[in-house]
């Protein structure tokens, strides 16, 4: 069994791999609500399950609201 | 933790990819590889004939104690069965510890003029009730259940009628949050399957109505086991009520099944 096969199975974090999350959302959304929907909590999760990185976009720009506010949030 | 999967299948379907595993043999071992100790399976020809595809389940789960036969069930009518007055008790006897509906697949209405009758024989045996609302018109289902939510309202309906009966509301949807909220907080006997949730709605639900109104459930052989088995493991709450979730509460409800 591979070692990241193993720690998935018991739920451990993948210390020591190099983990990148390509698709990650924060803020808003219409139709919906995003509990822990802040950074503080998504950078914990991460932490907590050894994620190195994350590429991360609002959520609803290619659906509605202001890309560009939305963009702004997420530069913040 | 033990793990007992409320949402699988056996059964061939009309897709080879879509029947990797539908025998008996071919599930224990994907269980094994999963380390999942219990299943409530179904069987997917019961879709088709509730009568025979019933039958058929208990014929291939009889001596496998991991296995507990869940029966498909259409609303009680002299048409679908030969017996709508003693079809549930027959079952019951002879195995049959939960029953699931597909009102979607199945085409029929869960309101109580649909239902009434047969979860009144459902309540007589403390039958868990799991509602699968899955619609054969959306082909993305169940594979992603975004845009998807159940039928919400007849499940409010039915649950705030029948308050003795456990629901289970399987593939609960992505983003239909605000009426899992709802229905959770209206109506203490519904619970959700904990598969097809967003981000941290594990951790959410938990802490606003307690572990116990959710049930690890991977909707195997359609959907990838692991992925559920994941969200659950890595879900930022205790380990006492990742064991609720993960057998502890399904457990208790088959318990109380009332074997006539």
């Amino acid at each position: 069994m591979s070692r990241i096969l193993d720690l998935a199975k018991r739920g451990l974090p993948f210390e020591g791999e190099l983990l990148i999350d390509s698709h990650c959302h924060i803020g808003p959304t219409h139709s919906t609500f995003i509990p822990f929907n802040n950074m503080q909590a998504i950078v914990s999760d991460m932490e907590r399950i050894s994620i190195r990185l994350a590429c991360i976009s609002a959520l609803t720009i290619s659906m509605m609201g202001d890309p560009f506010l939305q963009n702004d949030r997420v530069a913040e | 933790m033990m793990f007992f999967d409320c949402n699988v299948r056996l059964g061939r379907a009309n897709h080879p990819d879509n029947s990797r595993i539908h025998t008996v043999v071919q599930l224990i071992s994907h269980m094994d590889e999963h380390g999942i100790e219990k299943a409530l399976v179904y069987h997917k020809h019961a879709l088709i004939s509730p009568e025979e595809g019933n039958k058929l389940l208990l014929d291939e789960i009889k001596g496998h104690v991991r296995l507990t036969g869940c029966g498909v069930m259409v609303p009680l009518n002299e048409a679908d069965y030969k017996d709508p007055e003693h079809y549930l008790e027959i079952q019951v006897r002879n195995g049959i510890r939960a029953v699931r509906f597909f009102p979607g697949i199945n085409a029929f209405s869960l309101k109580p003029y649909s239902m009434s009758k047969t979860l009144q024989q459902i309540e007589t045996f403390r039958l868990p009730v799991f509602i699968d609302c899955i619609n054969p018109d959306n082909p993305m289902l169940p594979y992603s259940s975004w845009g998807y939510s159940p039928d919400y309202d007849g499940i409010h309906e039915l649950a705030s009628a029948f308050p003795g009966i456990p629901f289970i509301v399987l593939l609960p949807g992505m983003i239909s949050q605000r009426f899992q909220y709802a229905v959770l907080k209206a109506c203490p006997n519904v619970m959700l399957e904990c598969s097809s949730f967003g981000y941290r709605n594990i951790d959410f639900f938990c802490s606003i109505f307690g572990a116990e109104r959710l049930i690890f459930g991977s909707c195997t052989p359609q959907l990838d086991t692991g992925a559920f088995l994941s969200c659950l493991q890595y879900a930022g709450i205790s380990s006492a009520e990742k064991e609720l979730i993960a057998g502890g509460t399904l457990e208790r409800l088959l318990q109380g099944v009332r074997i006539p």
